[in-house]
């Protein structure tokens, strides 16, 4: 129970002690009225003690309101970071999705389709290689075919050499049968014999050469196959797997920018309503004002209150004791009153209740009644 | 694999049969010399082949050219699986006619 509650509690048990004090029967109206009064006087010290509690309570609303801004501010704390949380999911959001490329930003679709094309070229490259390495080794495979055929060529010419050489032999022979007169054919027959050998020199020399070339040839037709011979073709088909993962990161990535989206606009919802919650400072200053203003009020209130209590009851008892109408209130209600006999007759009531009436109340009342009438006029 | 040969005045098939890989660039000689007028149409049929090598994309290439050079048709038949497959990436598809 507040101390609030508990003194109006105790102000009901005080109000119906003085009801039952007051309940007397035939007493006058006056006497009533004076009991009234007296009980509202002594109602009063409650009232005060209302509002002295009611000043100790504001401020505890005080502080309760030190607890609500304290509130409010971690409120603002968690929009602040819910603000925050939405600004990086925007910038994830726009982030999803694009990639940095050369200090350029490209979509993910963009990178797709340089993806593909890139992928696409060195497919091209791969099977364009394929295909100047098969022509390389027909063309080698004739290479050799041709060299084989020069092999026999020299073969050939070495078989005529062997063959010129005989010939001079024979010539040489004839020439010292001949005697004298086949001493200048000995010498054609020498020098047919020296062409001889020096084609025959000649010949064993290409056919070292050609054989080397030959052993060249083989040797390269060889590395051509090593290199012809290596499969690419999973290279090839793993175009079609990066094509699958492509599509796939595509399609994930979209899933992801749905759901950021999503997330997006549940962090502006929430947002919102924190912003809703939270106690703008307009709202918090108008509040303090009202708080200020109803201590001003009460302060005014008990101070009256205080007054009342100061000085009512002593005016209050003094006229009950007396029974004296004031001359102020006898004034104010013959002033009111416009027939002269009327006036008279007040003025003679007064004057027997002991009030010094003055003489012009008690003239003849129709001199009365022709002043007023004048005044009437003139008015 | 096996390479077998249906010739006609105007028309070559070559029946392809197995994987076709490098080690077959002898046989494919016979498949080149025969891109010759009057033939007019040649055409590989692939139904029975279950594998192609990067070298085996080079050779048909080198087919297409020797083809192109004499006006001669050419198209490859009964593609499927794997073979069908390494076409498509390589988009012979573009490069040959490929019929079912």
């Amino acid at each position: 129970m507040t101390p609030l509650t508990r003194m109006l509690m105790d102000h009901d048990t005080v109000r119906s002690q003085s009801d039952i004090v007051a309940d007397h029967s035939g007493e006058s109206e006056a006497e009533k009225l004076v009991g009234s009064f007296q009980k509202t006087i002594a109602m009063l010290p409650v009232l005060l003690a209302v509002m002295d509690l009611l000043k100790e309570e504001i401020p505890s609303i005080a502080t309760q309101d030190e607890q609500t801004a304290s509130l409010d501010s971690q409120f603002k704390r968690i929009t602040e970071d819910t603000r925050e949380y939405r600004e990086r999911l925007q910038l994830l959001t726009q982030k999803a999705g694009t990639l940095e490329l050369d200090g350029r930003t490209i979509s993910l679709e963009e990178f797709g389709r340089l993806f593909n094309r890139s992928l696409n070229d060195s497919v091209d490259k791969i099977v364009n290689i394929s295909k100047m390495a098969m022509k390389m080794v027909f063309t080698m495979q004739d290479a050799i075919s041709n060299l084989a055929g020069t092999h026999e060529l020299i073969a050939n010419i070495q078989k005529i050499t062997r063959q010129t050489r005989l010939l001079a032999l024979n010539a040489n022979i004839e020439a010292e049968r001949a005697g004298v007169a086949g001493k200048s054919f000995a010498v054609v027959a020498e020098e047919v014999k020296a062409v001889a050998l020096d084609i025959a020199k000649l010949s064993t020399n290409m056919q070292q050469k050609i054989g080397r070339v030959h052993e060249s040839v083989t040797n390269g037709f060889a590395l051509l196959q090593t290199v012809a011979t290596t499969d690419l073709s999973e290279n090839v088909t793993s175009k079609n797997q990066l094509d699958q993962l492509l599509e796939s990161m595509v399609e994930r990535n979209e899933t992801l920018r749905d759901m950021l989206e999503t997330m997006n606009a549940q962090s502006a919802g929430l947002m919102k309503s924190m912003e809703a919650v939270t106690i703008t400072p307009d709202n918090d200053q108008h509040r303090q004002r009202t708080l200020e203003q109803c201590m001003r009020a009460i302060g005014h209130v008990s101070a009256c209150f205080q007054n009342v209590m100061r000085h009512a009851p002593e005016r209050f008892s003094q006229s009950l004791s007396t029974r004296n109408v004031s001359m102020e209130y006898a004034e104010s209600l013959m002033d009111g009153l416009r027939t002269g006999n009327v006036k008279q007759q007040m003025a003679s009531h007064l004057a027997s209740r002991g009030l010094d009436i003055p003489s012009t109340y008690s003239s003849v009342p129709l001199e009365l009644d022709k002043e007023i009438a004048n005044e009437d006029i003139a008015a | 694999m096996d390479i077998t040969q249906e010739l006609t005045q105007q028309a070559a098939t070559f029946v392809f049969k197995g994987a076709f890989t490098f080690s077959d660039h002898e046989d494919i000689k016979g498949v080149l010399d025969a891109c010759q007028p009057p033939v007019e149409q040649v055409t590989l049929d692939f139904r029975a082949v279950n594998f192609v090598d990067s070298a085996a994309l080079g050779m048909l290439l080198l087919v297409k050219d020797e083809a192109e050079k004499h006006s001669i048709k050419l198209s490859i038949r009964g593609a499927q699986e794997q073979p069908m497959q390494m076409f498509q990436i390589s988009r012979f598809n573009e490069l040959f006619d490929l019929v079912a």
